[in-house]
């Protein structure tokens, strides 16, 4: 599988299942680094070099990466990292890293390596809808089959050996991605957010670590990783994630009874911008496309083909619309081009049965 | 433990750099006292009058391994390499309490790693194991687990077990 062919499938994790859901999409990552080398930070350019060849030939020989994309960081170009990020298969950091990296990423974009990253290794399994457990099925697989062949860096009583000893332990980051209108129109996020935080969890926007929450998207993630087993961390994380996503419905359902008017107004006001602006920043668009799909799954609106708001969703951001554009833009041909693309997808959107 | 140089518990521990190697050191407080070996901790006149010793010479520490210094550590929040955990493994402990509250790992272990997690962290998890139990009102593995404990905490402490 070549980049371009990578880079021309939409994402399908995100746009295909989870069409209207309330969880987006159940992650976990593992952090490992290969024993008896220094990690990536502090490793030697020769070194990096090594450690990225042995984990390639590795990765070429394991399911699925076999039949995925397997290329080192100097052969994609800075803009393809950056549409790689902006479809969350590679950090930002990992974006921004201009040699001595690799990624291999599945046909289906649901299972990622990061290369010498932080760590040597960073393993990220990615399912829609709130699936933590089918998620964590795949990762250990996939964990398993690497640790046949490469020997992780691990020591008691530590665990497994990270840069970052916020990573110490079992390595391990689970999150789900939440889209959460409800709550934020309700004014009952901030309190949320908060007891969240208290209970250990980390909370933040689409693009991961200080990023701000665009399009009412959120990611719960575990912040504790050592001293508690992976399950039992997953477990919690469910059970917690799957209790907002009541809180959600709930939200949602006093909307509609206690503000029924001023509901309709912003959905009814979202979709009008959309449908006739000519010119929409990234922020809004995602803002607004966010109230749509709250609109959709409330049946204040009606849209005949399914997906579109998912696709439009990774399709405004900034390196997407050139790709579509099929040549490079500055901010305002962006914004033009945006408001564009989003009135000609837009265009079968209807009132639904409750507006 | 015993101490290295005579029979009495070694209570103190030290990790420092010789040689370009990283050494351990368990020894009894007499005989750290004799080579020079105090505990951070320990001393105040130490601490107010300057490095004496290999532990108070902490801020100059660098790996061995990949040449990390402890002051960089501190101050970026990032390890070099596996070898730093053992380097700086009191500044580590001290880290990995503040933010997970915990200093030992329980989950998934490679498979090629021998497993000897020694016998605090051994019974640590089964402590944990046995207050699931008791919630879960799982009696009988709750006795199980209970005599697992009594059992590996009277192994651990022959000397007590002896006498009683």
């Amino acid at each position: 599988m070549t980049l371009e062919e990578l880079l021309d499938h939409p994402c399908a994790w995100f746009v295909d299942h989870a069409c209207g859901e309330i969880a987006i999409s159940s992650r976990i990552r593992l952090a490992r680094n290969v024993a008896g080398v220094p990690f990536p930070t502090r490793a030697s350019g020769a070194q990096k070099n090594e450690i990225r060849q042995e984990i390639l030939t590795v990765l070429r020989e394991t399911d699925p990466f076999d039949s995925g994309l397997l290329a080192s960081t100097e052969e994609i170009s800075p803009f393809q990292r950056q549409l790689l990020f902006e479809r969350s298969l590679i950090s930002r950091e990992h974006a921004e890293l201009d040699e001595g990296g690799a990624i291999a990423v599945s046909r289906d974009e649901q299972d990622v390596v990061m290369v010498n990253e932080e760590d040597h290794l960073r393993l990220q399994v990615v399912r829609s809808g709130l699936s933590l457990h089918e998620t964590w099925e795949e990762m250990t697989r996939l964990d398993d089959a690497i640790d046949d062949k490469i020997d992780y860096a691990f020591a008691e009583p530590y665990g497994f050996l990270t840069c970052c000893p916020s990573n110490t332990g079992t390595g391990m980051r689970a999150g789900v991605m939440l889209h959460l209108p409800g709550l934020a129109l309700m004014e009952e996020i901030r309190p949320v957010m908060r007891g969240l935080a208290k209970m250990g969890l980390a909370v933040r926007g689409l693009g991961g670590e200080g990023s701000e929450a665009d399009g009412f998207l959120f990611q719960i993630s575990n912040q504790i990783t050592l001293g508690k087993a992976e399950e039992d961390i997953l477990d919690d994380l469910n059970e917690i994630v799957a209790e907002l996503i009541q809180h959600e419905v709930h939200a949602r359902a006093r909307l509609a009874e206690n503000r029924p008017n001023g509901l309709r107004d912003k959905i009814g006001r979202a979709a009008g911008v959309l449908q006739n602006a000519w010119e929409l920043q990234s922020k809004e668009a995602l803002d607004l496309l966010s109230l749509v799909r709250l609109g959709v799954a409330m049946d204040l609106l009606k849209l005949d083909t399914p997906h579109v708001i998912e696709q439009l969703m990774i399709e405004v951001r900034p390196c997407h619309l050139q790709k579509l554009a099929e040549k490079e833009l500055n901010p305002a041909e962006r914004d033009r081009f945006r408001a564009e693309w989003v009135r000609s997808k837009l265009a079968d959107l209807s009132k639904g049965p409750k507006l | 433990m015993k101490c290295e140089h005579c029979e009495k518990p070694a209570t103190v521990h030290v990790t420092h750099v010789a040689n370009g190697k990283v050494v351990k050191s368990h020894l009894c407080e007499e005989c750290a006292a004799k080579h020079g070996v105090v505990q951070t901790m320990g001393s105040l006149a130490d601490t107010l009058l300057g490095p004496a010793s290999p532990a108070l010479s902490a801020r100059t520490l660098a790996c061995p391994s990949c040449g990390l210094s402890l002051r960089k550590f501190q101050k970026e929040g990032r390890l070099g390499c596996s070898e730093c955990y053992e380097v700086f493994s009191r500044e580590i402990q001290g880290v990995l309490s503040s933010l997970h509250e915990a200093t030992g790992h329980i989950g998934r272990v490679p498979k090629r790693h021998h497993h000897d997690p020694g016998p605090d962290v051994l019974l640590a998890r089964l402590r944990e194991q046995l207050s699931d139990a008791v919630r879960s009102e799982a009696f009988e593995e709750a006795a199980r687990l209970r005599d697992e404990i009594r059992e590996l905490a009277r192994q651990t402490e022959p000397e007590e077990a002896g006498t009683t």
